[in-house]
């Protein structure tokens, strides 16, 4: 995986987080893979933002929609995890499988395997990329996902509804990896 | 039917020997109710609980003995619902249930249907075991009939005081046995005051209904987590006729009380709508202060409802612009969250309705902001005071769109597809689209007005506006005849027994008809205080 060559960018927008701080916002649609991406810049350490975004067992980290999680089984390829949602959403629990967890080269892909949501057959990877930016350290994260697109709506509807999530998610571990780098706090990588 | 007919007969033919009996077992009495209310489900000691901690919540500051007061209140209004009207409810409720459900259901008068004629027929039995006077009252009510000529208690009426006057007695010696003695005897030096009071001064009567008839109820319901909050007021402030104006030009420089309601139904956590519940009332009240000041300077020349729409509107933003962590800052609050970021109050996917009415003599104002809602029960007529949120509205999906967002049918109409509303206090991350700005309407009082019902839509998504008000009425009605509304003028200050018993009904029925949501309910009683005017 990694850095995707070809990305046509449609849209840009830059968010200012606090001093010297800040992420770009970027949704653009790969032409060759037909992929969905979102991606934002942290002005953080990789290190703290994958320290979060690996945590399989506990997505309500940085997530504002879990309310809560329960592993199926032990940490690992394969397991399973229960979310609960919180209210005002059209979900209230989705099960989820770990399917690639590379510490390495900082990759997390998850794979929806049931809920009452209605997205079916929904695979996501998430990568997170050290850069400098300004001669600064920073963090790129990426998600990118492939989803069916239910009866009644179209991929267009459906892509709108997903990134609003996924936008919604990554704007959350911007905050949340704030506050760690401001507290000087990193979670452990290897367990 | 005889079934139905016996059940209904029970409470009536309880006399003064009942209650001795009553007095002389109030050891075991207490035990079995313990009984009782271990051997509940788990979803009813969730329907009960609530609503007291609801009336106790709303008396934070209130002195002891009216603490007391509105414990043993709240108490006598659960226990006597469970003792004497249990089997009564489950009858009510299968009547309302198959009666409300059937499309074809009309009033009870027609009479249509068997459901509505078993209902007819219970009205009858009741109506069958009331002697004549209070048959002439409930004639008067139903028919919206103002009475011609002013009623004498009779003897029985008097007599009926004094069996109410011993119940309140037995509760409070009940309650007193888990309590500290000293609040007790203060209680019971004070209660025969009132009765004098209420028998040898009608002037002071009157004084002591000032306050609103009001009841409330708040439950969990099916959802995992409580997001749901009430807030009541009553006597909140003082407005003065510039804010009220009136075709009276000399009641000018008078001011009348107001009073204040509120249900706030929270979303992606409790943050937002417990915020709402401690700040927006005294938010509105600095809006209001706001609005005097400017209409003096304005030399009047500012319309009294734009006003009041400017007061709302003002509020609303501030509390949004405060969930949102924009002026005041609240760390205090979330210390304990570690979901809240410091300096915000909630979450930027917390957020909340406000559905808000103030009460005064001459108007209701109401104003909204989300999805739940405010009706009035006018004479036969259920008029919704506010108009729901939702994005398919078809103003609010051109509001929505023009600010470049979209509406996506998932699960229903939903902004971007993630909410259900159009608006609300707080949602951060779905802003500009979702806007806190609530509509305001107001409405002048009239003589029919019957209640006032403000709901989350766990309620509405089950029960139309016609069925929630004629349940209350009917609820109302139904208390007013077993308890008699004589004994409550003294005690206007807590919930209203039958506004109260209303509310907790039409929780306990939206549970029947499948509500999936926390439910919110407050039930104004708006025709009390003309009975009471009647007597003397």
């Amino acid at each position: 995986m990694g850095i995707t060559i070809g990305i046509q960018c449609l849209e840009i927008e830059e968010i200012s987080i606090c001093d010297g701080m800040f992420c770009y916002l970027v949704d653009f649609v790969d032409v060759k893979e037909k992929m969905n991406y979102c991606l934002m810049w942290f002005g953080y350490f990789p290190s703290q933002v994958w320290s979060l975004v690996r945590r399989f067992d506990q997505p309500q980290k940085y997530k504002p929609f879990v309310s809560r999680c329960i592993m199926q089984g032990d940490l690992g390829i394969g397991s399973v995890r229960e979310v609960n949602v919180k209210s005002g959403l059209p979900a209230t629990t989705s099960t989820e499988r770990l399917e690639q967890l590379d510490d390495e080269e900082h990759i997390l892909g998850i794979r929806i395997v049931g809920g009452d949501h209605r997205l079916r057959n929904y695979s996501s990877i998430i990568t997170v990329h050290p850069e400098v930016i300004d001669g600064r350290p920073s963090t790129m994260v990426i998600e990118s996902f492939v989803v069916d697109v239910p009866d009644g709506n179209t991929r267009d509807e459906t892509c709108y509804f997903v990134e609003a999530l996924i936008r919604c998610n990554l704007s959350s571990l911007a905050d949340v990896s704030e506050r760690m780098a401001v507290q000087g706090r990193t979670d452990p990588i290897n367990h | 039917m005889e079934e139905i007919s016996s059940s209904v007969a029970v409470p009536f033919t309880l006399g003064v020997g009942n209650l001795i009996q009553k007095e002389s077992a109030v050891t075991t009495h207490m035990e079995i109710t313990g009984l009782k209310l271990m051997a509940n489900t788990a979803a009813a000691a969730l329907m009960l609980n609530p609503a007291v901690e609801c009336l106790k919540e709303n008396q934070v500051g209130a002195a002891l003995v009216s603490e007391m007061v509105i414990e043993c209140e709240s108490n006598w209004v659960l226990n006597e619902g469970l003792n004497q009207a249990r089997k009564e409810d489950e009858l009510m409720l299968a009547v309302d249930f198959q009666c409300l459900h059937s499309s074809s259901s009309q009033s009870v008068a027609n009479g249509k249907s068997d459901p509505c004629r078993e209902e007819a027929a219970l009205w009858k039995s009741s109506f069958s075991e009331i002697d004549s006077p209070i048959i002439i009252k409930v004639d008067d009510d139903v028919d919206g009939k103002s009475g011609i000529s002013k009623l004498c208690p009779s003897t029985k009426l008097v007599e009926d005081t004094v069996c109410f006057a011993m119940d309140i007695t037995n509760e409070d010696q009940s309650g007193s046995d888990e309590s500290d003695p000293r609040p007790s005897a203060v209680l019971l030096d004070q209660l025969p005051g009132e009765n004098k009071t209420w028998r040898t001064s009608n002037p002071n009567a009157l004084k002591l209904n000032s306050g609103p008839l009001w009841g409330c109820s708040s439950i969990c319901g099916m959802r995992q987590e409580m997001e749901d909050a009430i807030s009541v007021r009553p006597q909140l402030f003082q407005v003065s006729s510039q804010m009220l104006i009136n075709d009276h030009v000399n009641e000018n420089g008078k001011q009348s009380l107001a009073h204040f309601f509120a249900v706030y139904d929270g979303h992606g956590g409790l943050q937002v709508a417990n915020y709402c519940q401690e700040r927006l009332h005294s938010t509105l009240i600095e809006e209001i202060e706001t609005a005097q000041s400017s209409s003096a300077e304005t030399n009047g020349r500012d319309d009294w409802q734009d006003q009041w729409k400017k007061a709302f509107i003002n509020c609303f933003q501030k509390m949004d612009d405060e969930v949102g962590g924009i002026g005041a800052s609240n760390k205090g609050n979330n210390s304990g969250g570690s979901e809240s970021n410091i300096e915000t109050v909630a979450p930027e996917t917390a957020g909340s309705t406000a559905a808000v009415a103030i009460l005064s003599q001459t108007h209701i104002i109401v104003a909204n902001c989300g999805d739940s809602r405010t009706v009035l029960y006018r004479g036969k007529e259920a008029m919704p005071l506010s108009s729901d949120h939702k994005p398919n509205r078809e103003d609010e999906r051109a509001r929505i769109e023009a600010a470049g967002g979209r509406v996506i049918h998932w699960k229903g109409y939903r902004v971007l597809g993630v909410l259900a509303m159009s608006r609300s206090i707080g949602d951060r991350y779905l802003k500009p689209w979702i806007i806190p700005e609530p509509e305001v309407n107001i409405v002048r009082r009239e003589k029919n007005d019957q209640c006032l019902i403000l709901a989350s839509d766990g309620l509405w998504d089950v029960m139309t506006n016609e069925e929630a008000c004629e349940v209350a009425k009917k609820r109302i009605l139904l208390w007013h005849k077993k308890y008699g509304d004589n004994g409550t003028t003294g005690r206007s200050e807590g919930a209203d027994p039958a506004a109260q018993s209303a509310a907790e009904y039409l929780t306990k029925l939206a549970i029947h008809r499948g509500s999936q949501d926390n439910i919110s309910v407050i039930v104004i009683d708006l025709k009390a205080q003309r009975k009471i005017k009647r007597k003397p």
